[in-house]
């Protein structure tokens, strides 16, 4: 701040106040950049040139484009959204199935139909042939799935032989359940899912759909390896089944681990934060710890800076993967200080020697830096505090420690993270 | 634009970077500051008829900000007030780090004053204005601006205590 922009006040203190006041002309705040400060003056122009009832019309995309920043509250409520969402459609979807079974109208909504036209374009014809059949076929005489498709105007037809066709795509489906059956009975023999489920993976659309069959209808030992299969086949709209599942206490095992490989980090993340079993949360909090990724990194921080879910975050912390605690050791480095101070409780709170012994060096080699004396600080273990005692010798490390002890202070209310 | 409309224009923009210091020493970060100058601009530009010219039209200005900033404080949860944009680190020497770092920490207890001490200390601290103006600017009594301001005071002997006495014995 500029000395000439800070005004002692007019109060009759004493030498104490001097020295506040001296303090205080240090104060530092960020400045904007300059990306900043044309918005706003753009924002002005607008606003000063539009009137009455148009002003809030003409600036609003003006403000809806002010930040680029990633609002992670904004991101977490979308994927809760998002959930909710998914878990309804779930529902819907099961009931239209069920429906779908006992009458007998099956052609429009009939999900085996969907991926066999999927799985077969080739066998499929433009649409155009339609007109034709539907100016030579009696349209009430038939009705076969094959002519009610073909009514549908605007659809794919089958080719000219419909019965061949089906007979096709029926051996196509077969031959996708006995692939299904044999990954089933290997996951079934104990085997990992990464071993069995290979085969899976270049038609993980299809496998999904027909897995999330078999894990709501099957039992025992079947419907556990289906789970487990999800996992590896599954994606974000798998989650509120295998959620529902997770609520048997023989299959929650299987299914929360299902949920933790399946969900994107921010679905893991919205999981943690709608709160409920505590058990579950920690789990899905370990599924996160173990991603690699800098979003992932990103949500940590996020988390670990939410009250509710900080002391969980905590527990795990040993948990995190290396990448994780490369990303972690990076944001010591982070503008805003709460993401710092994130990084600095995370890894505070690992037990693990390589974290330690890299702290160390970070507080040797930057000597003025008083993120690692943090670090240390947070840890609180008998090394930590030994380590951080005969730094406290050196005078000049005196200001850094009080600086980590003040920040952590700050932050959490309390000096050192007791265990 | 008419002549008026570009003096008014004039007179906005000569404000703005006073307003976004204020906005940002007030909120503790960029951001927010940002939210909160953005809507005072607009409220500024639609009642901009109502300023008449009985105080300078920077005091009118920071008028509308407070009032901004007051509903913004109790609509914002009191986690979220926390600092989240302290200046970068700049690839400057160890001790100017230090230096930075104890900067940035006395920014942000002063942003973490409770909100009508934190005006106060701020307008007649960093803005330079008498408690006189401040009282009238706050719509408070002048009594209120001094005990404000001691309270605030108080407050940051106790929260910066630490680095006082580190400055003692550097």
């Amino acid at each position: 701040m500029n000395a000439d922009s800070f005004k002692q006040p007019d109060l009759p203190d004493g030498d104490l106040d001097a020295e506040l006041d001296l303090l205080l002309s240090e104060a530092k705040w960020p400045e904007a950049d300059a990306e900043t400060l044309m918005r706003l003056s753009a924002l002005t122009t607008t606003a000063l040139q539009a009137s009455g009832e148009d002003l809030a019309m003409t600036v609003k995309p003006l403000i809806a484009i002010k930040s680029d920043r990633q609002n992670p509250w904004v991101v977490i409520a979308v994927s809760i959204a998002a959930i909710v969402l998914a878990f309804f459609a779930g529902r819907w979807t099961t009931q239209s199935d069920r429906q779908n079974e006992i009458v007998a109208k099956p052609q429009e909504l009939n999900p085996s139909k969907v991926i066999e036209n999927t799985l077969l374009p080739d066998q499929m014809a433009p649409s155009g042939d339609t007109e034709d059949k539907k100016s030579v076929t009696p349209l009430m005489g038939d009705t076969s799935k094959e002519s009610l498709a073909n009514n549908q105007p605007g659809k794919l037809t089958p080719s000219a032989d419909p019965v061949s066709a089906k007979r096709k795509r029926l051996s196509q489906r077969d031959k996708m359940k006995q692939q299904l059956d044999s990954v089933l009975a290997c996951l079934e023999e104990g085997q990992k899912a990464e071993t069995c489920c290979q085969t899976l993976l270049p038609r993980k659309a299809q496998f999904e759909y027909l897995l999330k069959e078999i894990v709501r209808t099957a039992t025992g030992q079947r419907q556990t390896a289906a789970i487990a299969a999800m996992g590896f086949v599954g994606s974000d709209g798998t989650v509120p089944l295998l959620l529902e599942i997770a609520e048997k206490p023989d299959l929650r095992i299987t299914a929360v681990e299902s949920v933790k490989r399946v969900s994107s980090e921010q679905m893991l993340a919205a999981l943690v934060l709608q709160g409920g079993d505590v058990a579950t949360r920690k789990e899905l909090l370990i599924g996160l710890a173990h991603r690699k990724t800098p979003q992932a990194a990103f949500i940590w921080l996020h988390l670990v800076r939410t009250p509710d879910c900080r002391d969980l975050c905590l527990q795990v912390v040993d948990e995190l993967s290396p990448e994780l605690v490369d990303l972690l050791f990076a944001e010591l480095d982070a503008p805003v200080i709460d993401d710092r101070l994130a990084a600095i409780q995370s890894l505070g709170r690992r037990v693990d020697e390589s974290t330690f012994k890299r702290t160390e060096l970070l507080c040797q080699n930057f000597p003025h830096r008083w993120e690692p004396v943090a670090i240390l600080m947070w840890n609180g273990s008998e090394t930590a505090m030994g380590f951080l005692a005969r730094l406290q010798k050196n005078p000049e490390r005196y200001a850094v420690i009080q600086t980590a002890a003040i920040q952590l202070k700050t932050a959490t209310g309390a000096g050192s993270g007791s265990r | 634009m008419s002549e008026a409309d570009k003096d008014w224009e004039n007179l906005f923009q000569s404000q703005l970077p006073n307003a976004l210091r204020l906005a940002v020493r007030l909120t503790g970060n960029v951001h927010d500051a940002e939210d909160i100058l953005q809507e005072s601009l607009l409220r500024a530009a639609r009642s901009r008829e109502t300023f008449r010219g009985d105080c300078t039209f920077r005091t009118w200005l920071n008028r509308i900000i407070v009032n901004v900033f007051r509903t913004w404080v109790t609509s914002k949860p009191s986690v979220e007030t926390l600092l989240e944009e302290p200046m970068a680190p700049s690839d400057s020497t160890d001790e100017e780090n230090e230096q930075q770092a104890r900067s940035e920490l006395i920014a942000q207890h002063v942003s973490r004053l409770p909100e009508r001490q934190r005006e106060v200390l701020v307008f007649v601290t960093y803005e330079q204005m008498s408690p006189q103006d401040v009282a009238e600017l706050l719509g408070l009594t002048i009594q209120n601006v001094y005990s404000n301001l001691t309270a605030a005071r108080q407050q940051l002997r106790k929260t910066l205590g630490a680095l006082m006495k580190t400055g003692v014995d550097q």
